[in-house]
This record gives structure tokens, C-alpha cells and sequence, in this order.
């Protein structure tokens, strides 16, 4: 079932340019030089429920203005958004109780109460049952420990309690769909190790779709199936961690150790470097199997030491966000 | 409606925390208390009566102006600007409440916390100082109390407005500063219109400040015959229903125009 559906949406901003100095900001108080800039320029795609969707692309690509789109906090200048069924725009208050949001670089908790009495203002504003409330509560302790911080004033938490506050938060009510905005930004191993178990569970437990903007690879190598890329604005991937590393770069590097410097070429695999007695060879996935080449190398010379390199997910997202739509 | 009432619940709590904002806000207000007082009892000299208000009348005026001023400071201006500038905005949208109505929820919270810490001790230290601010009678008690209501709602929907202006302007500077003391000098707050020059009265007696204190305050302390307050009170309730209508265009226009700042 589609639960997000998303079609040709554009978002437009006024941006006025400002001139530099004195005389600049004179002039400016009369005359305003107005650009518009297309933060969103057509954007179109579904979500599944039940998927996790990594929505990335580098800084000031859009990301965020989908998000807020998408949660009904900003109009698009033009084009259909629809989340299970509903406008966000037209009807925000039905949309919102459908979703959760968390953006990393904001709080939706109160600064001067209790953690828990952030909590308990929610549980009505969105008219959660008792039950359910303390069952959420529960089971969110389970994995990310709010208990132990639960009665201590916001302004108070670290980080990493913080966020994972606002996790509870957004997720208190149970929605369908949680949208992450950089959750695991200027977060500690610890605490993104929590935030991605978390992510992980709900999406078992509840089948409640992710999104999840982000800049941390390992978020998107241990959660996502999907990944939708955002670079000026456009759209320039949508599909499957693997399948862009196939498309992109499908290449593997085999670093073998042997005793002594030897040069020993294969057909099907390229030599990156050799250095002493460690030779690199670069090959692709389709054209060889690692154990077929290892075994036609040792047939050649004896190997001390060997490690196998999948393409690095930087370099990936690296190539991707280069590309234009 | 829970909603709304936990917030106001949880704004009292919030505020319980700063003491030394009631001490300090009493001081102030007790010393603008006494300086209006002694510049009517100067002010009438030897008269007993200005155009038909006695010096006690006036004196109850003033008391019962600084006292409803403590009451009507609204908050809603400062929380729209503020949560415009820092993009919190974003946040307060994101729940399934009107947010304007968490905003007069929380505004509604900080009243009932003013009535308890600060305008039952100025009540008691005016009456020690200048006697018991009775009203006129009973009727005019009455009526003064839903006229307050109205006047609460317009003085509120003023400062939401001004509020909502930070949507286009990212920022508002002195513009509250100015509206405030607009709303001190024209509402007849501090010198009552019928002071004023007679032209100058029939332009004022138009504009909704009039209905923020002294329509109020003039009903209070028996200014006005009844069949002078219904009329009055008539031109009070347009300026809420006016004002509202105005409220809910702009408020629709300016979903349109949310920008979010920082990200």
C-alpha cells in the first residue's frame, strides 16, 4: 500500500539579494533585488508502508523543505502531496496525527519542564488512550532507557538523552509514518547505536514507515533498503542500496599479501598499486568471483594475507551527489 | 479541549519557577500605582468633581486600570516572533491543535497566574493606600466583568496580529514597543479619553482601544448611564467579531508564507 505519494511537487523561495556595504544596505532599503530559488524542482515518488527510506543528498539540497512539505508545515508551490490518503496542506490536523516528526536540530520538548511532563502534554494533545500511552512508554524504555532520565528538566539532558526524548515524542501516539530529520547528528556511538535500534524495532513492531534525511552512512548502510537521492533540488536516484553500488560502482578490491614482491597480472582484474609485497587488484563483481581470482593467483605464487574491500559508501554517495539530474 | 487546558496548567508551572519576575513586577507597578494616584490627587487640586467624576472615582479608575493592565499582558506576540526568528514554529505546527489556540491557552495561564501573584497584592496595597476601588454598584460590577471579557479578546487579537506581521518581517524590533505604549495612551488607560479635546474623542471613540480599558473602566466606576453602556458595549463586541474575521484571514494567508529558518 502507497502510503506517501508525491507528484511533481515544486517549492519556490523569494530570496533577496543583498548588496555588500554601507552604500549596498542604503540601496536596499529601496530597492530590493528579489530572485526566486527552487529549493524543490519536480519531485515525484511513492512509499510503501513498512519501508525505511533514506532520503539524503548533500547540504542545502532540499531535504529538509521536503520534510517540512511532507509534514504539512510548508506548501509546495505546486504539485500533489498526498500521505495515506490526505493532504497535509489541506487537512494538517487529521495528517499530523498520522505522523511523528524529529528534527535533530530542534526540539519538540518543552525547555523548562520534565521530560515527562512534555510527554504527558502530548498524550493530550493527540488524545492518546492510557493504555496505549503506558504501553509506548514501556516499550520505548525497553530500548532507549528514558526512564532514567524521564523527571529530569529538558534544559538539563545531554544530547543524547535529548534526542532520544524526542524520539519518544514523536513517536508517543503511534503514527504510521516518523519522519527523521538528521536524528543521529553530533550524536556519540552509544547514542546512535540506540537511536538505530530503535528505528529498527518500531519498523518490526508496528510497521510504521521511516523516513530518514540524514548524512551518516552507516545510518543508511544498517537501516535502509531504499534511498532516494536529492541534489539542486532534483531527484538523481531512487532505488536500492545495491543496486546504485552496481550501477555506480560495482567494483571490489582484493588486497593480497604476498611473501615475497612479485607482479603477478590477472586478465579479469585490474592492479590498483603495488607496494612491497602487497598488491591491490581491482575487479568487477560479474566478471569473477574473489574466490575464482584468489585461487588463480595462489596457483602462481604463494599468498600470506588476504582482504576483501567492497566499494566505500563515501565515495558512492560521492560519485551520486556529482551527477546531475 | 484537554489539550488546551494542560497547557495552560503546565504554563503556571513553568512561570511558578521565576519569583523574583512577581517581586520585582509588584515594585514597579506599585510605584506607577502611586504616581498616576498623586497626579489626580494634584490634578484636582481643591475640586471634588471634573466633569462629573469625583476624585474617588478617579482614583478607583487608576487603580483598577493598573490592575487590569497586569492582567491583559499578553505573551502571544513575543511567542509568535520568537517562534518565527528560531524556527520553532515548524514544531508548534506539527500538532494536531490549532496553534493559535495553545497560544491563548498559554496566555490564559499566565492570566490566572497575574490574578494570583500580582493583582491581588497590588488590590491589597491600593486599598490600604487609597481605600477600597468599590465599584458604582452591583450592575456595574457585572457589566464591568464582560466587558473585560471583550476587552481581553480584542487586546488579545491586536497582539496576535502584530504577532503574525514576523511571518513577512522575520522580525518585529520596536513595532511592539510602539503598539504598547499606542495602547496605553489611546485606550485612555492612564488619562481617560473625556480629557481629551472634543474632535479628537469622537475619532478615539471609534478605535478599538477604546474598548481595551476605559469602556471597562467607565462602566466600573459608574461613568456611563446604562443606556450610554449598551451602545458602547454594542461597538466593543463588533470590534472583537471584526477583529476575529481579520484574525482568521490573515492567519490563512500566512500558513501560505512560512518560512523556516535555520535549516
Amino acid at each position: 500500500m502507497k502510503i506517501i505519494e508525491v507528484k511533481h511537487v515544486v517549492k519556490e523561495y523569494k530570496k533577496v539579494k543583498k548588496e555588500k556595504g554601507l552604500k549596498g544596505a542604503i540601496k536596499n532599503l529601496f530597492v530590493q533585488n528579489v530572485e526566486y530559488v527552487r529549493a524543490v524542482d519536480d519531485i515525484s515518488f511513492d512509499i510503501e508502508q513498512g519501508d525505511i527510506v533514506a532520503y539524503i543528498g548533500p547540504n542545502g539540497a532540499g531535504k529538509s523543505t521536503t520534510v517540512k512539505m511532507l509534514s504539512g508545515i510548508l506548501r509546495p508551490t505546486s504539485g500533489d502531496i498526498l500521505i495515506d490518503g490526505l493532504s497535509p496542506q489541506k487537512n494538517r490536523k487529521q495528517v499530523v496525527k498520522n505522523i511523528g516528526v524529529v528534527f535533530g536540530q530542534r526540539s519538540q520538548l518543552n525547555w523548562d519542564l520534565r521530560l515527562g511532563e512534555s510527554f504527558e502534554l502530548l498524550k493530550r494533545i493527540y488524545q492518546i488512550d492510557d493504555e496505549l500511552y503506558q504501553n509506548n512508554l514501556a516499550m520505548f524504555n525497553d530500548i532507549l532507557e528514558i526512564n532514567k532520565f524521564i523527571d529530569t528538566p529538558v534544559r538539563q539532558l545531554s544530547l543524547g538523552q535529548r534526542m532520544r526524548g524526542d524520539l519518544v515524542a514523536a513517536m508517543l501516539h503511534s503514527p504510521k509514518v516518523l519522519f527523521l530529520d538528521e536524528p543521529t547528528i553530533g550524536l556519540d556511538v552509544e547514542a546512535k547505536y540506540a537511536i538505530r535500534k530503535f528505528i529498527k524495532e518500531i519498523n518490526e513492531r508496528n510497521a510504521t514507515t521511516i523516513i530518514l534525511t540524514t548524512h551518516d552512512l552507516g545510518d543508511i548502510q544498517e537501516l535502509c533498503k531504499r534511498l532516494i537521492i536529492i541534489n539542486e533540488g532534483k531527484i538523481i536516484e531512487d532505488g536500492s542500496l545495491n543496486e546504485l553500488i552496481d550501477r555506480i560502482a560495482p567494483y571490489r578490491e582484493l588486497i593480497i599479501d604476498f611473501y615475497s614482491p612479485v607482479h603477478i597480472p590477472h586478465p579479469k582484474a585490474e592492479i590498483v598499486s603495488m607496494n612491497e609485497a602487497r598488491t591491490v587488484y581491482k575487479f568487477k563483481k560479474d566478471e569473477i568471483s574473489a574466490a575464482q581470482l584468489i585461487e588463480d593467483i595462489s596457483r602462481l605464487s604463494p599468498i600470506k594475507d588476504i582482504s576483501l574491500q567492497e566499494a566505500k559508501i563515501d565515495d558512492i554517495i560521492r560519485v551520486a551527489y556529482k551527477m546531475k539530474a | 479541549m484537554k489539550a488546551y487546558l494542560f497547557a495552560a496548567k503546565l504554563r503556571i508551572q513553568t512561570a511558578l519557577a521565576y519569583r523574583f519576575d512577581i517581586l520585582s513586577t509588584i515594585f514597579v507597578q506599585c510605584i506607577v500605582m502611586f504616581a498616576i494616584s498623586f497626579f489626580w490627587i494634584a490634578a484636582y487640586g481643591g475640586d471634588d468633581s471634573v466633569l462629573d467624576v469625583s476624585r474617588k472615582s478617579m482614583l478607583t479608575y487608576t487603580t483598577i486600570s493598573i490592575l487590569m493592565g497586569n492582567m491583559l499582558t499578553m505573551n502571544v506576540q513575543h511567542r509568535i516572533v520568537d517562534s518565527v526568528k528560531n524556527g520553532n514554529v515548524a514544531v508548534d505546527m506539527l500538532k494536531p491543535v490549532s496553534i493559535y489556540g495553545l497560544y491563548l491557552a498559554e496566555d490564559i495561564g499566565d492570566f490566572v497566574l497575574s490574578v494570583c501573584q500580582k493583582v491581588i497584592p497590588l488590590f491589597v496595597i491600593s486599598t490600604i493606600m487609597f481605600g477600597l476601588p468599590k465599584p458604582s454598584s452591583a450592575i456595574s460590577l457585572i457589566l464591568f466583568l464582560i466587558s473585560f471579557v471583550f476587552a481581553y479578546f480584542i487586546n488579545w487579537l491586536l497582539a496576535a496580529l502584530l504577532g503574525m506581521c514576523a511571518f513577512q518581517t522575520l522580525s518585529m524590533g520596536a513595532m511592539m514597543a510602539v503598539k504598547s505604549y499606542i495602547i496605553k495612551l489611546l485606550s485612555g488607560s492612564i488619562i481617560p479619553l473625556w480629557f481629551f479635546p472634543h474632535e479628537l474623542q469622537v475619532v478615539l471613540e471609534l478605535l478599538p482601544f477604546v474598548s481595551i480599558y476605559q469602556l471597562p473602566l467607565g462602566i466600573y466606576i459608574g461613568k456611563y448611564t446604562l443606556d450610554d453602556i449598551l451602545p458602547r458595549m454594542g461597538i466593543q463586541l463588533s470590534w472583537v467579531l471584526i477583529l476575529l474575521i481579520i484574525f482568521n484571514t490573515v492567519q490563512k494567508k500566512m500558513a501560505d508564507r512560512v518560512l523556516i529558518q535555520g535549516g
